[in-house]
């Protein structure tokens, strides 16, 4: 697989997360303990099927993180040891009333 | 304090790597649990320092993990630290990989006004 083939893989995976992450988090949600663990799956589960899709030779890391909205802050950091050529990150972030959401993906090359 | 890999790995005659040179969650976990107990028992949240604190953290835990003996893994560190004010989260993570090889490890601290996940992924370079 070339760099160019990454390069766009790697934006059509943000676009796709992120239309996931709207069609399951909608404006209106509340934090709900009950609910939470079933959002996160089903996020991660669309997100995961498109990608296998895509038929590329990549493996898929989906991480799924959301908060309650009360003002506490959050920081996220990744490293990665990896080929830096082949390999790559995007991480979507959602701005919800109720809700602090980030997805990352790790797309790995086989 | 990005360090830009110049070497690749090619590809091995290797289908699966051997029994020792595996990723060993336990081994890993015991790693991040030293480091996250080292850096942040004492530590109150501050945005100013969270951000290069959460870098920090990542970076030791992927300099001791590859320490480890896991010749053909490539490896990924996340880590999240947030202020504590009583508000409900959840992390969770999914992958599509080789089940037999690839695996990961996850930690969480959590302190006076401080909580921290850290999750280790492994994922097998044929």
């Amino acid at each position: 697989m070339s760099l160019e083939d990454d390069e766009i893989l790697i934006d059509e995976l943000g676009n796709t997360a992120r239309k996931v992450m709207e069609e399951v988090i909608t404006q209106d949600l509340y934090f709900d303990p009950e609910n939470i663990n079933s959002w996160c799956q089903q996020i991660m589960d669309h997100c995961l099927k498109e990608f296998g899709k895509l038929a590329k030779p990549f493996k898929y890391i989906v991480t799924c993180f959301i908060m309650q909205r009360n003002g506490a802050g959050f920081q996220c950091a990744s490293t990665c040891f990896w080929d830096t050529k082949t390999d790559g990150i995007i991480s979507v972030t959602g701005d919800f009333p109720n809700l602090n959401c980030l997805v990352t993906i790790y797309a790995v090359h086989v | 304090m990005a360090v830009p890999a110049e070497y690749g790995m090619s590809s091995a005659h290797r289908m699966e790597p051997r029994d020792d040179e595996k990723f060993y969650p336990s081994a890993v976990k015991k790693i991040v649990n030293d480091i996250l107990t080292e850096k942040l028992t004492g530590v109150s949240y501050e945005d100013k320092f969270a951000q290069s604190l959460a870098l920090e953290i990542s970076n030791l835990v992927k300099i001791k993990c590859k320490s480890l003996k896991m010749p053909r893994y490539k490896i990924i560190v996340q880590t999240f630290i947030g202020e504590n004010l009583n508000q409900g989260l959840r992390v969770a993570s999914k992958s599509l990989w080789n089940p037999k090889f690839d695996n990961y490890a996850s930690c969480s601290f959590m302190s006076g006004n401080l909580f921290a996940v850290v999750i280790v992924f492994g994922s097998y370079y044929e």
